[in-house]
């Protein structure tokens, strides 16, 4: 029986870990390889912490700060406005 | 500029709406679909959607929440579009780039440092975020668009592969690739030692108390 894994297979379950319910049988081969590999374990925790980067980021924009970065054109809001204005009628 | 609606549970006048959250809606359309063109088109189809459901607004949340939420059911619908047009075609460029990042044996062909983003020091800086920015845009379109759907929207994985008309094995190969090139990216993009806002935890833990420079 298999239970030694390489640091491609560990990478491929660390990462279907986050999008689904591992059973077992993966969850046990990727702990013995994360007792013997540090480096599958760096990249397990760069990954989770984008994961949760992103998830705070996103919170984040539910009450952005003023910033200086992408707007809409000028043309593009008065063009809007317009057709608002024709819907209203 | 106000964040929110003035008046507390009732609308304001669809004129102001454009001033009032034009910028906000766009910027967060174009950080999902990365394409100014179709952002400003779902920016656009949430306004005329919002003004025709006016009355239904219960004024249970703020206004730009109301919006944002129109927001983004026209962003997924602008992805499924997306995919309906043009049907995904880099689906074996994903297995061999996974490869490519290890050799025969399965090990990695550059071990990954034990640098990782500590989320809330990261949060706030302008610097991560664009290469951040510039490490998704070197993914190939619908991988990146998956990892979006899933990292920035939650979209389950189901949700996301009939968006992108993918199978679930197509989805686990997009993910694990997006994953692999985004780590592999970040940690070559980014300058570690002596960076303030970078702390390893071993490093920290020896630094405490003392004076190192």
């Amino acid at each position: 029986m298999k239970i030694f894994i390489s640091c491609k297979e560990a990478s491929r379950i660390i990462s279907d870990g986050l999008d689904s319910t591992l059973p077992f049988s993966r969850r046990f081969l990727l702990r013995l390889h994360l007792a013997m590999c540090k480096t599958c374990g760096y990249f397990k925790r760069r990954t989770l912490a984008l994961r949760k980067l992103l998830r705070l980021r996103a919170r984040q924009e539910e009450t952005p700060f003023p910033q200086d970065e992408p707007s809409l054109s000028e043309e593009s809001r008065a063009r809007i406005k317009a057709l608002l204005k024709e819907k209203e009628r | 500029m106000d964040h929110g609606a003035p008046e507390k549970n009732s609308l304001s006048n669809p004129d102001r709406w454009v001033d009032l959250y034009g910028d906000y809606l766009y910027r967060f359309a174009l950080s999902r679909l990365r394409d100014s063109h179709q952002a400003e088109n779902v920016v656009q189809e949430t306004f005329c959607a919002a003004l025709e459901a006016r009355k239904a607004f219960f004024g249970r949340s703020s206004e730009r929440t109301w919006l944002t939420g129109i927001l983004k059911h026209k962003i997924i619908d602008s992805f499924r579009q997306r995919y309906r047009e043009s049907p995904v075609t880099d689906l074996e460029a994903n297995d061999e780039a996974v490869n490519s990042f290890f050799d025969i044996a399965g090990h990695p062909k550059q071990y990954p440092s034990d640098w990782y983003p500590e989320p809330y020091q990261m949060l706030e800086n302008k610097e991560f975020w664009a290469i951040f920015r510039s490490c998704l845009e070197k993914l190939p379109r619908a991988t990146r668009d998956c990892f979006i759907l899933r990292e920035m929207e939650n979209t389950s994985s189901k949700e996301i592969c009939r968006i992108l008309n993918i199978s679930p094995s197509n989805f686990w190969v997009m993910m694990h690739r997006a994953r692999l090139q985004l780590s592999h990216c970040l940690e070559t993009n980014w300058e570690m030692p002596g960076h303030p806002d970078v702390r390893k935890p071993w490093n920290w833990r020896r630094i405490k108390g003392k004076d190192k420079k």
